[in-house]
């Protein structure tokens, strides 16, 4: 997918005025924020749980080198093929040659976010494979053209009416004509729609939530039961998955399940947890001839090296976003790309470009909600600081802006100028505004006075009313 | 010409300050991974059946605990005749599920499930008390599609069968199995999901109804 972050601020805008959306975002807030409370207070274990799945993702970072040789070595013993891609396109291609090999036709997906990072479905679909979506969530946003808003719940943004639409719209030339306004209605339709494509498609490809290293597996959790449709059905299984998905064992798994279902969606754990392990084997029924999986790189081996680590550390719960203000305000699209909330905002100039995202880190109030919910305790606001520190150090925020901070800086790092010059601010815009106790318009603010009035200075400045207090106490 | 593996791993491990790893580090992580270190697990004071039952029901699952064998066969024509479901059954082709007397009236099939199957009955490898998880794994007696295609999924499990927390249901499911399986299912509740304007709905892909029958005793 091509990022859009550069246009952040008008998207921010369109979002702001979309009642759809603001309805949407006001029940993920009352949804998934108070079930994550509920489900996390009902653990006694559960801040220790936290400290715990830090340490085992920094373990594992701090060896990925080992971890990844032997994952991949525990594979190829189970009789699957690890493939390795440094770009989007790298991993793009390796699956669609793996789809000719096997003279594939029909596709399948599992929701993954390693997927939509490195844009599978346009190259299959350009490579000539007609592929299907099978989350349900996915599925609707494939028919509408759009991609995810959220990384847990992508179609959150979709009203009931939008998606009655589509279905009406696309599932016509099935014979389902009738336009269903039921909730259970519309999930009874896609399951018998989505039924044809399990049963006939040739490749399955899911993501994967951990691959545990001391045996090859791989883990997706899931409510639908999609991806267990995904990976039993079809004769080839094709797990893409990024390269910090490495962990050690099953017990370092069963730490980080427990963290991700109820920081995710307040469930101590989903209708379906699945460990895969290598092609069914000699005596299995079902389940895949083929098994692939293709571990991609995508700038991690960077952010692995430098300040930007600890976000490697990242279980995709989606907990940042739904406690983030401003993802609450203008909900996933805005923020341009595949991630977005306070992770996205990490990870999408990583990945889409310095520049192109710029935006992002500055649409953050720093009031480090994310940061507290976080399951693995990721420094959310102190990453988004150091991308703000690089924008400065790489020139790439506004002459305005740098200029503006230069003199700021000039007089903070003189105390004394700095203090005579905001006393002189406060006691002139104290007498100036006493009359109507605020000012609605602000010479070079006009921006921040557009939406607001900024109540008038009591005439002395803080450090003054400090002293003054401070002397009353001594006496 | 290098190949993305090894650009990858090299990048890698610059990263992590090493360009080999020594024996000694290898050894230490080696051992880890043969003998992972025990994490802190949730731990509780509730009785172990009424828990696991509990748990099940909370996410919508329906629990039958039953005595002996013949009542497996009695739990499973009621539930069929409550939800109103034909006496057409799929039975896993599991040795396990001959302790049951299967009455007449039922028409079973032992096979693994087909897309247009209404209601399949297979066997646990394990009942996990800490989330009322059920563990499955795949085999020639329990092929992984009987859990995920009919609309209903019964599940029979013994007494002896339930552990305490998931780590203990994984080693159940290697136990039987001479090597890791393709599959290892652990399955919480009916198939659900939130998609629609966030709001519960279940039989999504997989089962719309979970059934589990435990068996105390016989």
């Amino acid at each position: 997918m091509k990022p859009m972050s550069h246009d952040f601020k008008a998207r921010s805008e369109k979002a702001l005025e979309d009642p759809v959306l603001q309805s949407a975002l006001k029940n993920l807030g009352l949804g998934f924020v108070e079930a994550r409370r509920q489900c996390a207070n009902a653990l006694p274990e559960f801040e220790a749980l936290r400290d715990l799945g830090r340490d085992i993702c920094d373990h594992t970072l701090a060896n990925l080198d080992f971890y990844l040789r032997r994952y991949e070595e525990k594979v190829t013993e189970a009789g699957g093929q690890v493939h390795w891609a440094s770009t989007p396109d790298d991993a793009c291609r390796i699956v669609t040659d793996i789809c000719r090999n096997v003279d594939a036709k029909k596709v399948i997906r599992g929701k993954s976010m390693i997927g939509e990072e490195v844009g599978i479905n346009d190259a299959l679909e350009e490579a000539g494979f007609e592929t299907v979506e099978t989350d349900l969530g996915e599925y609707i946003l494939q028919l509408a053209k759009e991609p995810p808003s959220h990384i847990v719940a992508p179609a959150i943004h979709k009203s009931k009416d939008e998606i009655s639409d589509l279905f009406q719209k696309h599932h016509a030339v099935r014979g389902l004509t009738e336009r269903q306004t039921e909730r259970s209605a519309l999930v009874q339709e896609a399951r018998q729609v989505l039924r044809e494509a399990f049963v006939s498609a040739d490749v399955g490809i899911t993501g994967a939530n951990f691959l545990l290293a001391d045996t090859g597996s791989n883990i997706i959790v899931t409510n639908e039961g999609n991806g267990d449709l995904t990976c039993t059905l079809p004769k080839v299984h094709i797990v893409t998955a990024a390269i910090d998905k490495v962990i050690p064992s099953v017990d370092d798994a069963m730490v980080l399940l427990r963290l991700l279902g109820r920081s995710a969606t307040g469930q101590e754990i989903t209708a379906y947890t699945t460990f895969t392990t290598g092609p069914k084997r000699a005596e299995d029924v079902d389940g895949p001839e083929e098994y692939h999986v293709i571990l991609v790189d995508n700038g991690r081996s960077t952010m692995l090296g430098n300040e930007f680590r600890d976000m490697l550390r990242c279980i995709r719960c989606g907990a940042c976003m739904n406690h983030c203000p401003v993802y609450g305000a203008i909900g996933g699209h805005a923020y341009g790309w595949v991630y977005p909330g306070p992770m996205g905002s990490v990870l999408t100039p990583m990945m889409a470009g310095l520049d192109e995202a710029k935006d992002l880190p500055n649409a953050c109030t720093l009031n480090g909600r994310c940061q507290e919910v976080c399951p693995v305790r990721i420094p959310l606001p102190k990453l988004l600081r150091v991308h703000r520190t690089w924008q400065h150090e790489f020139k790439h925020n506004s002459g305005m802006f740098r200029f503006g901070l230069g003199v700021w800086a000039f007089f903070a790092a003189r105390p004394a100028v700095y203090q005579f010059g905001t006393r002189i601010a406060m006691a002139v815009m104290g007498a100036l505004g006493r009359r109507k106790g605020v000012f609605t318009r602000m010479p070079l603010a006009g921006g921040w006075t557009q939406g607001r009035d900024l109540p008038t200075p009591q005439g002395e400045t803080f450090q003054a009313a400090w002293r003054q207090k401070r002397k009353g106490q001594e006496q | 010409m290098t190949s993305a593996r090894d650009e990858i791993l090299a990048r890698v491990a610059e990263a992590v300050g090493r360009e080999e790893i020594d024996s000694e580090t290898e050894a230490r992580l080696t051992e880890r991974l043969h003998h992972p270190p025990v994490q802190l697990r949730p731990q509780w004071d509730d009785d172990p059946v009424e828990r696991f039952v509990s748990k099940l029901r909370a996410v919508a699952a329906t629990v039958d605990v039953v005595n002996t064998a013949a009542d497996v066969a009695k739990s499973i024509a009621s539930f069929l005749r409550e939800k109103d479901l034909p006496s057409t059954v799929t039975l896993a082709p599991d040795d396990r599920l001959n302790a049951y007397p299967w009455p007449d009236v039922m028409e079973n099939s032992r096979r693994n499930a087909r897309a247009e199957d209404i209601t399949a009955i297979t066997a646990a490898e394990a009942g996990v008390i800490e989330t009322g998880s059920l563990v499955l794994r795949s085999s020639l007696k329990s092929p992984t599609s009987m859990n995920f295609l009919p609309e209903n999924h019964i599940v029979i499990l013994r007494r002896e069968q339930l552990v305490n927390n998931l780590e203990d249901g994984w080693r159940c499911a290697l136990e039987t199995a001479n090597n890791v399986p393709r599959t290892v299912n652990f399955i919480t509740g009916p198939s659900k999901t939130a998609d629609v304007e966030q709001t519960i709905e279940y039989g999504a892909h997989g089962p719309r109804r979970l059934h589990v029958i435990l068996l105390i005793e016989g």
